[in-house]
């Protein structure tokens, strides 16, 4: 009797050991070393295409903008965000 | 031309031109405004927009025909921070992941909650707009070093192995600023010193020539809480905390002739649980990758001078402790 009472219990302790290390080698693959560097700085930054807005040469002084866009002729696109500038943290 | 809300209350010439041209900011969310340099407003759509300019008078429209006066003095309280001379600019990337078959992906709509057992999720985004949700885009943000703090990065005498002092106020703004999870969704604030549980950073030269002095940075940071038991073991979300456990890794090389860095790539990447930003009370299930880069920038673009974090708040970016 003793020892079948034990089976369920042995079976959650090995499914929740199983799921411990399972979580833990998952995290250890995406542990930050110098070999896998590169990958993941580059996994982080904008993917070629991806942020299309920021290839735009955006100006932040609109006191400098309306200069150039008198000096150049034409209007410009004013574009607000809120809390910082609009091509910032916002 | 990209402003901040807080542009149109500028006590000064750049105030003053928004508020005459009828243009409204109005926070979060954004908005989008053509206008002529001289202030005359042309609409909100491209199409409108185009229309009026090219039914305006020669004299309203041709290179050189308006005059656009002095700034004068600048509202400080209200305008953003510009760097100051000899500042060191790194351009930073925040990145929220889903650990997905033993890799990272960039997260999607349905992997977003906004309660701890995902009933509901912003899937509906990825239906109605399909592409256009942002949590998934690298959120851009700058870091700024001081002439003095970038300059005691470099030893006047570097040999291999040694260790090299990091300024207190440089390592402060890394982790309390720019170590924000919340920044992968919007301008934050500085993180409060009761919020960094601990942080080590260590700066070390790896290799010296005449050409080139190499240096290796290494560290991390405990952010926010420990994760509570049932996001630890990838059972729930997490609204109502926030952590961040990021290691850092970084490789700088320095030009001794020019006296110039040439690389600064740093990455900070680790398990992050709680929401993730301020506007959007959203989370991911269990302990999930966030990673942060940090480089150099070059060149003179106006868009690389955008200051960090907040508008109103980035004016203490320099005071310790704030």
């Amino acid at each position: 009797m003793r020892k079948t009472k034990l089976k369920p219990l042995a079976a959650i302790l090995l499914a929740v050991g199983a799921l411990g290390t399972s979580q833990g080698a998952a995290r250890a693959q995406d542990e930050l070393t110098a070999k896998n560097f590169q990958q993941f700085y580059q996994q982080i930054r904008p993917q070629a295409g991806e942020s299309r807005w920021l290839e735009v040469p955006w100006q932040i002084d609109l006191h400098a903008a309306r200069r150039k866009a008198a000096a150049e002729g034409k209007p410009l696109f004013v574009m607000s965000g809120g809390g910082a500038t609009a091509i910032g943290p916002c | 031309m990209s402003v901040s809300n807080y542009d149109q209350n500028r006590q000064d010439a750049v105030g003053e031109f928004v508020r005459a041209a009828g243009m409204q900011f109005p926070g979060a969310g954004g908005s989008k405004w053509y206008v002529t340099a001289g202030g005359k407003l042309l609409g909100r759509s491209p199409k409108e927009a185009l229309e009026k300019w090219q039914a305006l008078p020669k004299d309203e429209r041709a290179p050189g025909t308006v005059p656009v006066g002095e700034l004068g003095a600048v509202d400080a309280k209200r305008s953003g921070l510009t760097p100051p001379p000899g500042t060191l600019i790194l351009k930073i990337c925040n990145r929220a992941f889903m650990r997905d078959q033993g890799k990272l992906r960039y997260v999607i709509g349905k992997d977003l909650w906004h309660d701890e057992v995902g009933k509901k999720t912003e899937e509906h985004f990825d239906r109605d707009y399909p592409g256009h949700i942002t949590t998934p885009q690298a959120q851009p943000d700058h870091m700024w070093l001081t002439e003095s703090e970038w300059k005691a990065l470099m030893p006047a005498e570097a040999r291999p192995g040694d260790p090299v002092a990091l300024p207190t106020g440089l390592v402060d703004r890394l982790v309390r600023w720019h170590l924000n999870p919340l920044t992968v969704y919007g301008e934050t604030n500085a993180l409060g010193p009761k919020e960094v549980r601990s942080a080590e950073l260590k700066l070390t030269v790896a290799d010296v020539t005449a050409k080139q002095v190499r240096l290796r940075l290494d560290g991390f940071a405990k952010l926010g809480q420990a994760p509570p038991d049932r996001v630890a073991s990838g059972k729930a979300a997490c609204l109502d905390q926030w952590g961040y456990e990021p290691r850092l890794l970084g490789f700088l090389e320095y030009d001794p002739q020019k006296k110039v860095f040439t690389r600064f790539d740093l990455v900070a990447l680790g398990d992050h649980f709680g929401r993730l930003g301020i506007c959007d009370s959203a989370a991911r299930i269990g302990l999930q990758p966030l990673g942060i880069t940090f480089e150099l920038v070059t060149g003179d673009r106006p868009a690389d001078r955008v200051p960090p974090g907040r508008t109103p708040s980035s004016r203490d970016y320099f005071k310790p402790g704030k």
